[in-house]
C-alpha cells in the first residue's frame, strides 16, 4: 500500500474544515497537521487492504469523492468495527494534540502543568441567588 | 517464608485501607499493624499532565478502566488484574496502587444523605444500614478534616455541616450558567464539597485548574490517601508494603490466622496475624474472600454502581473549556429524596461537570471520525456544560462479582462480573435526563443531547460484602466484621447495603473510620 494512499485514508477519517467554513482559523485535514498511518499490526494491515478493494483499487479510493470516500469507511467499519476504531483511535490521539489542532480550536498546546488555568470564582449576582437557595430551607428528609 | 505474628494485616492500601489504618494506630499506638498493597506509590513527576501528549494518557496506561490499561499494551503505574465485564452493563474502574482509586477520582465529595441510611424503613426498598447518618456523622467530620474540604456550610440539601476549611473551587463560567438554569426553574444547587485544596492547606498546594484530575494530580491539590492518610498512618509505625498481592485469607476452624501473599519478588509470603482487615474495594475483596474460600450467602451478591448517565447542552457564549476539576463545580439536590408521584423511589444526583479535553470529548462521539465529528466538536468545544444524573441504584442479588475458573497471572482466580441495568434505574435515569434537559434550556442552551447510558461509568464499586444484622442476607455487621469468619474485618466500598444516589468516598472513609474505632474499643 502506499503513502498517497494512507494519507486518502488520514483525510477522509479527518476532513478537516476548508476555507469557506465560518471558523476563524479552520481545522487542518488530518494530513495537513502531520498526521500519518502505518498499519501497527496484520489485523490493520488487513483492514486497510479491505478498505482499497472496496473502493475498486488505492488509486480509486484516492480520486473518489471524500463523500464517496466516507461511505467506503463506513461500510469497512460495520463489518470490522473493532480494529477500525482502533485505527481511529490512534489518529484521533496524534490529531488532537498537534499544536496546530489545537490553535485552530482555540486553546493552549503543550503539556497542563505547571501552568494549569485560571477560571472565574462565583460572581456577586451568582451568590446573591445562591442566598435564595438558603433561605427557601431544608430539603432534606429527616430519618432516624 | 513464614513471618513473625502481627496484631494486626490490612489488604488493600486504597480509601478504606488507609482511613482504617490511620485511626487504629491513632487509638492504638501499642498494635503492630502492617498493609499489604499489590501496587506501588504513584510517582507524580511522572505523571502525564507534565507532557504535552498528556491527552492520551487517559485512554492508554491511565485509562480509568484497569481493562483498557492492559489492553493499551503500555506499562502502568497501577498494578490491575483484568475483569471479565462482558455482561456488565457498566465498566468497572478502579486503580491499584497506594491511594487505591483515590490517584484516579475526581474527589467530589458528597455525604450520603439521612434517608439514604433507611431506604426501607422509609420507601419500602433496599435495606436500611446498621447504623444512621447520626451515628455516622462524627466520622464524616473526621474524614473531612483529615481529607481537607472545599466547599460552603449551609446547604438546605443536608442537616448542617462544619464550616469548609476552604473556600469552593471556582465555579467557573460553567458552573455559573448552570446555576442561572437551575434559579430560573426555582431548583436547588450549591457549590459541591470537593476533597480538593482551593487553596494551599495542609501542606499541600491549591488547585491550579490543569485539568486532567482523572489522570493523577500532579500538584497534589486533590485530596488522595497516598498524601492524607499514609503520611501519618507510616508516621504512626504502621508498616506498608507494596508490590505484594494478597492470595489469600488464611482460615482455621472458623478464625482468620493470617493472610498469604506473593510478595514483589514473586516468593510467597505467609503473615500470621490476629486480625486480617480487608479493604480490596468491591470486586477485589469478594475475589479475595471467595478465594478463600469464606462461605456467605451474599457474598459477591448486590453489585451497585450507581445508574449514570449525562445530558450535554450547548450555549452560544464561550464557557471554560477542558479545566478542572473535572467533577466539581455545582450539583442539584432537587430529586434527590422520594416522590411517588415520579413513578419510581428514590431519588437523583445533578451533577455538573466540566468538559473533557479535546481528544477524550472526540473518542467518546458515537461516530467519532469524519467531517460531522469535527463539526460538532467545533460547536461543542467550550461551548458545553455536561449534567452528569446519578441515580440511587438498588442491590439485587443477581447483579454480583464471581470467580472464573482460571487462575490469572498475580496468582488469583479470575473475576467476572454480572450486573443488568433494572427498570427502576432506567425509570429513574430518564427522568433524570429530562430534568437535566430542562435545566441545561433555562440556562440558555440552544441544543441539548443525551447519553442515556454512559458504560464507563463503573467509578463506585460497592455491595459485595454488605453489612447487616443477618449472616443470611448480607456478609458483615455494622463494624465491619465478617459474620462467617472470626477476626475477618472488611473495610471499604463492598459494605455498602445500600448506595444513594451519590458518590461514595466520602462514606468509604468515614465507615472505615468507624470500623477502626470499634475495633480500638473492643481490643480494649
Ligand atoms: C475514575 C474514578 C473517578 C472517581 N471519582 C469519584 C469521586 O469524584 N467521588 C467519589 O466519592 N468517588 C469517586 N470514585 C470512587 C472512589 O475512588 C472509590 O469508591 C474509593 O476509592 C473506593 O475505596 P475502597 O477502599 O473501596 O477501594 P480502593 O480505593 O479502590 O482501594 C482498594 C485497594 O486494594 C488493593 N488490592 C485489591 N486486591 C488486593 C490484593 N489481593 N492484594 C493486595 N492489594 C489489593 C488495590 O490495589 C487498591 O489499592 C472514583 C473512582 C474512579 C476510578
Ligand atoms: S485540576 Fe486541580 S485537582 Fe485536578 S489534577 Fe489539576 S491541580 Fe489537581
Amino acid at each position: 500500500m502506499t503513502n498517497l494512499f494512507f494519507e486518502a485514508v488520514v483525510d477522509t477519517i479527518l476532513p478537516g474544515e476548508d476555507e469557506a467554513s465560518c471558523a476563524a482559523s479552520p481545522l487542518p485535514s488530518g494530513s495537513q497537521a502531520g498526521v500519518t498511518l502505518e498499519p501497527r499490526n496484520a489485523e490493520e494491515d488487513a483492514v486497510l487492504r479491505l478498505i482499497a478493494e472496496r473502493a475498486g483499487g488505492e488509486e480509486a479510493f484516492r480520486r473518489a469523492s471524500l463523500a464517496a470516500q466516507t461511505a467506503v469507511l463506513a461500510n469497512v467499519e460495520k463489518e470490522r468495527f473493532e480494529i477500525f476504531r482502533a485505527i481511529v483511535s490512534n489518529l484521533l490521539q496524534h490529531y488532537y494534540e498537534a499544536p496546530i489542532v489545537l490553535a485552530a480550536m482555540g486553546w493552549r498546546e503543550g503539556a497542563a502543568q505547571p501552568l494549569g488555568h485560571k477560571i472565574p470564582e462565583a460572581d456577586e449576582a451568582t451568590l446573591k441567588r445562591l442566598e435564595a437557595v438558603r433561605a427557601r430551607g431544608a430539603i432534606w428528609r429527616p430519618a432516624s | 517464608m513464614r513471618l513473625e505474628l502481627v496484631d494486626i494485616a490490612i489488604v488493600g492500601a486504597g480509601f478504606g485501607g488507609a482511613a482504617f489504618a490511620w485511626r487504629l494506630s491513632q487509638q492504638r499506638p501499642d498494635l503492630r499493624i502492617i498493609c499489604v498493597e499489590r501496587g506501588g506509590f504513584p510517582d507524580r513527576s511522572a505523571m502525564p499532565a507534565l507532557r504535552p501528549d498528556w491527552q492520551r494518557a487517559v485512554l492508554n496506561e491511565w485509562a480509568t478502566s484497569p481493562n483498557l490499561r492492559l489492553k493499551s499494551g503500555k506499562k502502568s503505574p497501577s498494578a490491575d488484574y483484568p475483569i471479565d465485564d462482558t455482561r456488565s452493563d457498566f465498566k468497572p474502574l478502579m486503580w491499584n496502587g497506594v491511594g487505591g482509586s483515590t490517584i484516579a477520582w475526581a474527589a467530589h465529595f458528597p455525604r450520603l444523605h439521612p434517608s439514604d441510611f433507611r431506604t426501607r424503613s422509609l420507601d419500602g426498598v433496599g435495606d436500611d444500614w446498621p447504623f444512621t447518618y447520626t451515628d455516622l456523622e462524627p466520622y464524616y467530620d473526621l474524614n473531612d478534616a483529615e481529607c481537607g474540604v472545599s466547599g460552603l456550610a449551609g446547604d438546605p440539601a443536608y442537616p448542617p455541616k462544619p464550616e469548609r476549611v476552604m473556600p469552593p473551587v471556582a465555579l467557573g463560567r460553567l458552573g455559573m450558567a448552570a446555576a442561572r438554569g437551575f434559579d430560573a426553574l426555582g431548583w436547588h444547587w450549591w457549590p459541591v464539597d470537593a476533597a480538593i485544596n482551593s487553596r494551599p492547606h495542609a501542606g499541600r498546594a491549591g488547585c491550579n485548574h490543569c485539568g486532567p484530575c482523572l489522570t493523577g494530580c500532579v500538584t497534589g491539590a486533590k485530596s488522595s490517601t497516598d498524601l492524607t492518610y499514609w503520611p501519618k498512618a507510616l508516621a504512626n509505625g504502621v508498616e506498608l508494603r507494596t508490590h505484594c498481592v494478597v492470595q489469600q485469607v488464611v482460615i482455621e476452624a472458623g478464625h482468620a490466622r493470617g493472610i498469604r501473599y506473593r510478595d514483589a519478588s514473586g516468593h510467597d509470603v505467609f503473615q500470621p496475624a490476629r486480625i486480617v482487615v480487608v479493604g480490596g474495594n468491591g470486586i477485589g475483596t469478594p475475589r479475595l474472600l471467595l478465594a478463600s474460600g469464606v462461605e456467605s450467602p451474599a457474598l459477591g451478591k448486590n453489585l451497585m454502581f450507581h445508574g449514570a448517565a449525562y445530558a450535554r447542552g450547548l450555549f452560544a457564549e464561550e464557557l471554560d473549556g477542558p479545566v478542572g476539576p473535572v467533577g466539581c463545580a455545582i450539583y442539584s439536590h432537587e430529586f434527590y429524596e422520594t416522590d411517588e408521584r415520579r413513578g419510581f423511589k428514590r431519588g437523583v444526583h445533578l451533577q455538573v461537570a466540566r468538559e473533557n479535553a479535546l481528544l477524550l470529548q472526540a473518542t467518546r462521539l458515537d461516530i467519532p471520525w469524519g467531517g460531522p465529528a469535527q463539526q460538532w466538536l467545533r460547536e461543542e468545544f467550550r461551548h458545553s456544560v455536561a449534567v452528569l444524573v446519578c441515580n440511587e441504584d438498588l442491590p439485587e442479588a443477581h447483579n454480583r462479582v464471581t470467580l472464573a475458573d482460571h487462575v490469572e497471572a498475580d496468582g488469583l482466580p479470575g473475576v467476572k462480573l454480572e450486573y443488568r441495568i433494572s427498570e427502576h434505574t432506567r425509570r429513574s435515569l430518564e427522568f433524570g435526563l429530562d430534568r437535566a434537559e430542562e435545566m441545561l434550556r433555562a440556562a440558555g442552551a440552544h441544543r441539548t443531547v443525551r447519553i442515556p447510558l454512559a458504560p464507563l461509568t463503573g467509578w463506585h464499586l460497592l455491595g459485595t460484602a454488605r453489612m447487616g444484622d443477618d449472616p443470611r442476607t448480607s456478609v458483615a455487621d455494622g463494624s465491619g466484621r465478617v459474620h462467617a469468619v472470626a477476626d475477618l474485618i472488611v473495610a471499604d466500598g463492598s459494605l455498602f447495603p445500600t448506595v444513594g444516589a451519590v458518590n461514595p468516598g466520602s462514606t468509604i472513609g468515614a465507615v472505615a473510620l468507624k470500623i477502626a474505632d470499634d475495633l480500638a474499643r473492643c481490643l480494649a
